[in-house]
């Protein structure tokens, strides 16, 4: 399949003045199409993902015909882990990112032992998980003792709102959110928590679903999105419901240049994304100076 | 300094890049300090990497040990989007840089007939790869990476040009494309030399460049 990659530097701020907070605050009270309140909000997301937590990898293969994998993969690389690293993977209950991260970090050591470079770095080596949601990290708990990560001291489980993080400032080297920066509740407070905890020279890394351009692509997606999914969601997980969430909060998530405006807003530098598939998927990323 | 005013089109023109003391004194200056802009900040990390080749290649180990070295994140190196490719052409960059500087400064060249000037000046370029001449073999594979070779090319025609601009080029016509092939072919041959040139004394014997 044809992967169309964009990416756009954005160096000025000027933009910013179309980003009227009537914006912000629009979609940070979005569920899906409705109008809620903000608490409501993310009671509701809780619900959809205590919801969908059994079934929610079966579901992501399912839904993107296993490219999610993909995606992720593509992620980590961006990611570029190295050993030592401090790494913060948010809205990663199920442990997906996590692990490529260590599995990443495990190949470039080696290769670094080759070459020789000292390194007592390798048990400093963290990456944290980080999820509102105790459902999803059980799942990424069970996944990691499948994977024989169960006792690894370099994966900590953490219970935890994306828009106030309990780590220190300074304190990460990486941050990462794949599909989660869509449901919390306000963008621009995860987005300012993100800059907070990474240190200087750390990267914020962004995959999320985002908005297909490509005219005749467009109508198959949604064809796909508003009929297909929700289907499979009823037949599979019985829960068409949460489905039809997805499917409509991918709809009011900001533009990828829209995204790309507040992550630059949030102070990052070099910010750029890339479109994968035609924009199904956007990768964001910006580094901390 | 901001390297693209490096990339400046082909011109027998007299140098345009040539400052003068205060102003390199001024770009140097601001190379050390680090402030917060991008371009900077990647700067001072392949600054800093570049003391690492020696040791650990032209590689992203080397400027994971560069960015720990100016107290910024090795997450850093991710961005860079063609992480080795970019430590190659910075260095040939600054290199460039250097040659400049020094051509300025006086190589003597007014004294030398033609054919010895040009010696001179390559000699004087090649002599900088020496200290990482056991991981040069590593680069010249970096630059000939499809992905990179466009933009390699391209800093070796700069090169080449910037060398007959101060040997005193001034052809207007078809030598300008002939001297400077021929010339970016022996400076090719002699850097491939240099390799494999274990002989006491080394590369400094200079034996491709007879003609001088």
């Amino acid at each position: 399949m044809a992967i169309r990659t964009r990416a756009r530097i954005l160096t000025n701020r000027l933009q910013s003045m179309f980003l009227s907070s009537s914006f912000l605050h629009d979609h940070a009270t979005s569920f899906g199409y409705k109008e809620v309140g903000e608490e409501e909000k993310s009671k509701l997301v809780g619900n959809v993902f205590s919801s969908v937590a059994p079934n929610y990898d079966l579901m992501n293969d399912l839904m993107s015909v296993g490219l999610h994998r993909l995606w992720k993969d593509r992620l980590v690389s961006k990611l570029a882990p190295f050993p030592g690293m401090k790494h913060l993977d948010v809205a990663g209950g199920t442990g997906d990112i996590a692990f490529r991260v260590l599995e990443s970090i495990n190949g470039v050591k080696r290769r670094a032992l080759q070459d020789g470079l000292e390194d007592n770095s390798e048990d400093e080596t963290r990456v944290f998980v980080c999820d509102i949601n105790p459902a999803m990290l059980s799942v990424g708990k069970k996944h990691a003792i499948e994977r024989g990560l169960g006792e690894a001291q370099s994966l900590v489980w953490v219970e935890g709102d994306a828009e106030a993080l309990t780590f220190d400032d300074d304190s990460m080297d990486g941050y990462t959110i794949a599909f989660g920066i869509r449901n919390v509740t306000h963008i621009e407070r995860a987005l300012a928590e993100a800059y907070r905890v990474l240190k200087r020279g750390g990267r914020f890394l962004c995959l999320e679903l985002s908005h297909v351009e490509v005219p005749v692509f467009k109508q198959i997606y949604d064809l796909y999105s508003f009929s297909i999914i929700p289907a499979i969601g009823e037949f599979v997980a019985g829960d068409r419901d949460s489905y039809q969430y997805l499917v409509e909060s991918i709809r009011r998530f900001p533009s990828q240049e829209k995204f790309a405006q507040m992550i630059a807003d949030a102070r990052f530098q070099k910010v750029e994304y890339e479109n994968l598939i035609g924009g199904v998927v956007a990768i964001h990323s910006g580094v901390k100076l | 300094m901001p390297l693209s005013t490096l990339y400046r089109p082909f011109s027998t023109k007299p140098h345009t890049n040539h400052k003068n003391q205060k102003e390199a004194e001024g770009d140097k200056r601001r190379q050390r300090d680090c402030r917060r802009e991008y371009r900077d900040e990647q700067a001072c990390v392949l600054d800093a990497a570049i003391s690492h080749v020696v040791r650990l290649g032209w590689s992203e180990e080397a400027m994971i040990c560069g960015a720990k070295d100016v107290g910024l994140s090795p997450s850093i190196v991710g961005s860079f989007a063609r992480k080795e490719a970019a430590l190659v052409e910075y260095f040939m960059d600054l290199c460039l840089q250097k040659l400049a500087d020094k051509i300025e400064s006086g190589l003597d060249l007014p004294d030398l007939i033609l054919s010895q000037r040009i010696s001179k000046i390559v000699r004087t370029r090649l002599e900088m790869q020496i200290p990482y001449i056991s991981k040069w073999h590593q680069a010249l594979s970096i630059q000939a990476q499809p992905v990179n070779i466009s933009t390699s090319l391209k800093q070796r025609a700069i090169l080449v040009d910037e060398i007959w601009d101060a040997a005193g080029d001034q052809s207007m016509d078809i030598n300008w494309y002939v001297k400077r092939t021929v010339l970016g072919g022996i400076y090719s041959a002699t850097e491939v030399y240099m390799l494999t040139d274990h002989s006491p004394g080394s590369f400094l014997s200079m034996n491709p460049l007879i003609f001088a």
